[in-house]
């Protein structure tokens, strides 16, 4: 009986749309961020309202790096619409973008309805009139979407605020036993949602290209398996459990096949599994490991690690001909290669020094980047539109989910209060 | 063909492996366990001398198993070295080409400075082997890419590749329909259709020197287009046109003149 109660407790507490388990330090942005005031949006409906959509957008800004939102208590005015701003005293604050709106109580399937507008304060002009709304439930999205829109118009940029993380926590309960737990969340670590929970580790989860559907191993059998998940549904499948290792699952860009990592023939090697049939291809035959298969943006080759040269090392193989090509030379280990959308990049792990970093390297030129200084970084993830990349480290001894900007000059870390995060897998668009 | 790899693998060890144990047939009478690696190849030695023990087997067995994977890593080393040297030979061939292609532009830039002197040495053409005289070309300023796309059109022909040399001028032809080198290029391009037999093509190259009735290459292109008529059977266009070489360069003692003459000679009984 009182397990039920707690197990109920565990419920609402997860159910509870705000509720997130990740918070956000921005550890260094750039030298000169934009200056924008996100004004409070006007609430014209009965009753409070649940969400701070400014607030929502001002974090998201600021977590790009690239924005530098001004405080609520150094704003002179509170305006809602055109005619209220007076440019003349945003500019004397030094800001340089104005965001203001208003929320409106609506009707039938879109109760809450928002009006936002942007303005350029030096060139006194409006970039952006818009509308949108949604359910009470939305109002976080509605925020997101707003983040996107004047993201996109300040950057050139597609925003990727609206989009979701997966990752893993564990705790320890005690002695040898943990709790793992496969968490998505928003991409700013809020309304995290619980999507699998087992005394058995969960490790490698990853996405389907159109982002309802997600794959992970759990070795909730005493062994390792290679799952499938509808989000929606929560429908899901078992796809393979052989003997030995199932790991590292990788749905390609068109959604149809899987890559994934078998040592039913012996040693671990990379597998293309055809979704529809289940049929298996080999497409690695080594003594080697070979292990972390990714696929390239145009679905006509695979990046992997392999240690066939003696050491962990990334290698390319292209599906029409076979042909294997090693990508990576600097340094004695490189692995987990994940390409950029545009495939011109790749970012990994690299260990410089006996530290391990992310880095990124330019496909054509050969050269490479270290993006971070935390220590034991591992498992990059990028966000879709290329901006950011999520990666897991340690801080004092916990695991934690740190982002870092593709040119390395913006850095946040996401620290869960209570348990240890690995393994972040940013959602497509 | 799916065991195709390991057998061959399994058959190279065996191969590696007998080698050894004939270099260490002399100490087979040792016979120990596997634990030690080095002593227990002695086993397989033993087991090529006849006397096959249980024991010995097994250990040859384990023996095996140590091999291989020796093996195998010394293949990973090996490759991670072969793979790291292509990217190095890559790096290198890279590296080369863009350092010449650097040289070239800085050349080319320094040819193509309004000095004299230095366009005078750059611009003028070795002699040539094919007949007619070595001939200078004009001093005045070509444009730096103009230069270089004609000497690298030039080089072709003194490499001896004339299919590559004949697409390069007719580039260059293309390129630069104004250009200073232009008819130098159409002589030359004559000359490499005379050589493949395309008459009609040279022909009409060398007729399109007649645009520069000034250039230097005039006489050697009236004798070569002389030529040209006579090899397409029109003798009495030929020998009008040899006896104008004669008339107009004989005077100044050019050596077009004498070709005409000499060919003039051999070919025409008057």
């Amino acid at each position: 009986m009182k397990k039920l109660l707690v197990m109920f407790a565990v419920f609402c507490l997860w159910s509870t749309s705000a509720w997130s388990e990740l918070t956000i330090e921005i550890t260094q942005g750039v030298d000169n961020p934009t200056s924008i005031a996100v004004v409070p949006f006007l609430w014209q409906g009965s009753g409070p309202i649940s969400e701070d959509l400014a607030g929502i957008v001002a974090a998201d800004l600021h977590r790009s790096g690239q924005f530098k939102p001004l405080s609520r208590g150094d704003m002179l005015g509170l305006p809602h619409e055109q005619q209220e701003v007076f440019y003349r005293d945003w500019r004397a604050l030094g800001v340089e973008y104005l965001l203001v709106g208003k929320i409106v109580q609506g009707s039938g399937d879109q109760p809450i309805q928002v009006q936002y507008e942007l303005f350029d304060v030096l060139k006194q002009s409006r970039l952006l009139f818009k509308r949108t709304g949604g359910q009470v439930s939305q109002l976080r999205d509605i925020a997101h979407l707003i983040s996107d829109e004047v993201y996109l118009q300040l950057t050139g940029i597609r925003g990727a605020f609206s989009t979701n993380i997966l990752y893993i926590s564990a705790k320890k309960l005690s002695g040898s036993n943990f709790s793992y737990r496969l968490v998505k969340a928003d991409a700013d670590g809020a309304r995290s949602l619980l999507i699998l929970e087992s005394r058995e580790p969960i490790v490698s989860p990853a996405w389907a290209p159109n982002g309802k559907e997600i794959a992970y191993v759990s070795f909730e059998t005493g062994y390792p398996a290679i799952y499938r998940q509808h989000l929606a549904s929560g429908k899901r499948k078992r796809l393979t459990h052989f003997k030995g290792l199932n790991s590292a699952p990788a749905w390609s860009p068109d959604g149809k096949s899987m890559a994934m990592v078998l040592s039913k023939d012996g040693n671990p090697e990379i597998y293309i599994m055809d979704l529809a049939t289940e049929k298996l291809t080999r497409i690695t035959n080594k003594f080697s490991i070979d292990t972390e298969p990714s696929w390239m943006p145009d679905g006509k080759s695979i990046i992997f690690t392999s240690n066939r040269g003696g050491k962990p090392q990334l290698y390319q193989y292209t599906l029409a001909t076979g042909w294997i090509e090693r990508l990576t030379f600097e340094g004695d280990y490189n692995a987990r290669g994940r390409p950029l959308p545009d495939g011109q990049s790749i970012v990994f792990v690299h260990r410089n020094k006996g530290q391990f970093h992310i880095a990124v390297q330019d496909l054509a030129k050969g050269t490479i980047d270290v993006l971070t200084k935390t220590f034991l970084d591992e498992s990059p993830s990028i966000a879709p539109n290329a901006s950011m990349v999520m990666y897991a480290t340690q801080r004092r001894g916990q695991g934690i989910l740190a982002a870092v900007s593709i040119d390395g000059r913006v850095k946040f870390h996401l620290p869960s209060k209570y348990r240890d995060v690995r393994e972040p897998a940013w959602s497509p668009f | 063909m799916k065991f195709g790899a390991p057998l061959l693998v399994l058959v190279l060890l065996l191969s590696a492996h007998n080698s050894m144990a004939q270099v260490q047939v002399i100490e087979a009478g040792a016979v120990t366990s596997s634990d030690n690696p080095s002593k227990s190849a002695s086993a397989g030695a033993s087991a090529s001398t006849g006397a096959i023990a249980n024991r010995s087997a097994r250990a040859a067995q384990g023996e095996l198993f140590y091999q291989l994977q020796l093996l195998q890593d010394e293949i990973m080393q090996l490759r991670g070295l072969v793979e790291e040297q292509q990217n190095s030979i890559r790096r290198l061939q890279q590296q080369r080409l863009d350092d010449y292609l650097n040289l070239d532009k800085r050349i080319s830039e320094l040819t193509s400075r309004p000095s004299k002197a230095m366009s005078a040495s750059a611009a003028s053409t070795p002699p040539q082997s094919s007949g007619t005289q070595p001939v200078t070309l004009p001093t005045e300023v070509a444009g730096a890419d103009e230069v270089s796309a004609y000497k690298a059109a030039y080089d072709l022909v003194k490499a001896q590749q004339f299919d590559k040399a004949k697409a390069a001028y007719e580039t260059f032809l293309q390129m630069y329909p104004t250009g200073q080198y232009r008819p130098n290029a159409l002589y030359w391009l004559g000359e490499l259709y005379l050589l493949e037999s395309d008459l009609e093509a040279a022909r009409q190259s060398f007729a399109q020197l007649d645009q520069y009735p000034n250039h230097r290459k005039v006489p050697d292109a009236l004798f070569k287009l002389a030529k040209v008529y006579h090899l397409q059977g029109n003798a009495d266009k030929a020998k009008q046109l040899l006896q104008q070489v004669i008339s107009t360069y004989g005077a100044k003692g050019h050596s077009a003149a004498t070709l005409a003459r000499d060919y003039l000679a051999k070919n025409f009984t008057q």
